[in-house]
């Protein structure tokens, strides 16, 4: 989908996480290699690794980063089945297969790192994370409740993006007004923010609104929905209270 | 025969192989058919579908992309239909034909809406005078996972004078794809393109249509269409629901 690798920012934290996982997949690797020279086990060490990387795993969502827990070292055990024929060969590949089941530990703690960092780098309570460069965005009308000639004020929205306001998504005085909205054939949020791009190298991806007052922006992402205010309208045209 | 000539043999076979894949499923399509042969090709498939009805004159013949085509036509019987015909195993194909013009989605590639069309061929003489093709996308909001969402409605229209195109097929608006295209950006990228399951994103967009007279009044779908008589082919048709003024927002 060539549309959404466009949009897709690129996730910085993660890429750097694995490519120093493996690194450290490497290094662990060429010391035990070095320490048992004698062995000659040669560039098929580098198969059993990747062999022994395969295992059952659990997965789960902890704050929105999906974790994978090794649990049974399946790699390790096929490897074993098939070299524990020849005298002497499971026992000069083993550490290499274990190495590879430990790999998927190496990559556990470096998604933990980089999500932890990104917990603290590009906050989801926070609207620039989602909206940084606006220079080329623009409003869409999607309903008839919004004004078609609306426009964006980019300049406005740009000196507004980092003290927008978090506040409460829908609490109980939305949800009457929704009721009475939906007889009344209003949309709250009858505009969609396009092109704007979100922090660099957060990786987010954002379905993002704009009230109709043009105050408020409704921030979708694959997790949750975010809401934020801000002082003053960044839309223009659009009969704002 | 020693290893390296069967190395070689295999090799050739292999790459003759793949050229004739090639070739079958990419090279680009031949002209399109004449208006004589296409007029044979539909009534042979009206013969062989046991209708009596019989295609009179071919409308118009719409490229849709360098596959596809579609084709209203009016048949002996006084249909207002259309066909569509797709480039497949080196040859164009006709892989629907419905006798009624009733406004449609096709969809080429349904995890693609770019390659949407809607289409549709009304009877010049009926009142209707404008036709409002409509993307929705109903109001959703709740509490998942201890969180409160909210999901905005979309309602956005297209209006076609039928005075201009009584018949036609055309790719959805541009400020349609922007809508959908941001919805789609939510969700995993990877689950659908290792699949070939639909895009859900895509699928939570409704799509439907109302017709007007020349006083802003709703024209009704029997008024409007005769029964349909046969739809033969492809299910990459959609129907388009009939909108009632009061869902509208």
């Amino acid at each position: 989908m060539n549309e959404i690798d466009e949009y897709g920012s690129f996730d910085f934290l993660s890429a750097a996480a694995t490519v120093l996982a493996w690194g450290v997949i490497a290094a662990l690797a060429c010391i035990l290699y070095r320490r048992n020279h004698d062995q000659q086990v040669g560039w098929k060490a580098v198969l059993i690794l990747v062999i022994g990387l395969f295992s059952f795993s659990f997965t789960w969502t902890v704050a929105n980063t999906a974790i994978q827990i090794a649990v049974l070292p399946l790699g390790v055990w096929i490897l074993y089945f098939i070299l524990k024929r020849k005298e002497g060969r499971w026992e000069r590949y083993r550490k290499y297969a274990w190495l590879g089941f430990m790999a998927n530990y190496i990559f556990l703690l470096s998604v933990l790192a980089a999500s932890s960092i990104g917990h603290f780098v590009y906050p989801a309570d926070h609207a620039g994370t989602f909206v940084s460069d606006v220079k080329e965005a623009s409003i869409l009308s999607i309903h008839p409740t919004g004004n078609a000639d609306a426009a964006l004020n980019v300049k406005v929205l740009n000196s507004e993006i980092q003290t927008l306001k978090q506040s409460q998504i829908f609490d109980d005085s939305w949800y009457e007004e929704t009721f009475y909205q939906e007889k009344a054939k209003y949309e709250r949020f009858p505009y969609v923010l396009l092109d704007a791009k979100p922090k660099w190298g957060s990786g987010v991806r954002a379905a993002i609104f704009v009230e109709k007052d043009g105050r408020g922006l409704l921030i979708q992402t694959p997790f949750e929905s975010l809401y934020f205010r801000s002082t003053q309208s960044f839309v223009v045209g659009g009969d704002e209270k | 025969m020693s290893r390296h000539h069967l190395a070689w043999i295999w090799g050739s076979l292999a790459s003759v192989l793949l050229l004739v894949f090639m070739w079958w499923n990419y090279s680009p399509p031949a002209q399109f058919p004449d208006e004589r042969q296409l007029l044979r090709e539909m009534n042979d498939a009206l013969d062989q579908y046991g209708t009596s009805d019989q295609v009179a004159e071919i409308q118009k013949v719409i490229h849709a992309d360098r596959r596809h085509v579609a084709v209203p036509y009016i048949s002996e019987n006084g249909n207002y239909g259309m066909s569509s015909w797709t480039w497949r195993k080196r040859k164009w194909e006709l892989t629907s034909l419905e006798s009624n013009g009733e406004p449609r989605l096709w969809m080429i590639d349904r995890n693609d809406p770019t390659s949407y069309f809607l289409t549709w061929n009304i009877a010049p003489e009926m009142a209707a005078e404008k036709l409002n093709a409509y993307i929705i996308r109903r109001r959703d909001y709740g509490m998942a996972d201890g969180k409160n969402y909210y999901s905005p409605r979309v309602q956005m229209s297209r209006e076609i004078v039928l005075a201009e195109e009584s018949f036609g097929a055309t790719p959805l608006p541009p400020t349609w794809l922007e809508v959908m295209h941001s919805a789609m950006r939510l969700e995993e990228t990877e689950t659908f393109s290792w699949f070939d399951g639909y895009s859900t994103a895509a699928m939570q967009f409704e799509f439907g249509w109302e017709a007007v007279d020349g006083n802003g009044k709703s024209v009704s779908q029997e008024i409007l269409f005769k029964s349909s008589q046969y739809s033969y082919g492809s299910s990459d048709y959609q129907f388009m629901m009939v909108i009632d003024e009061r869902e509208l927002e």
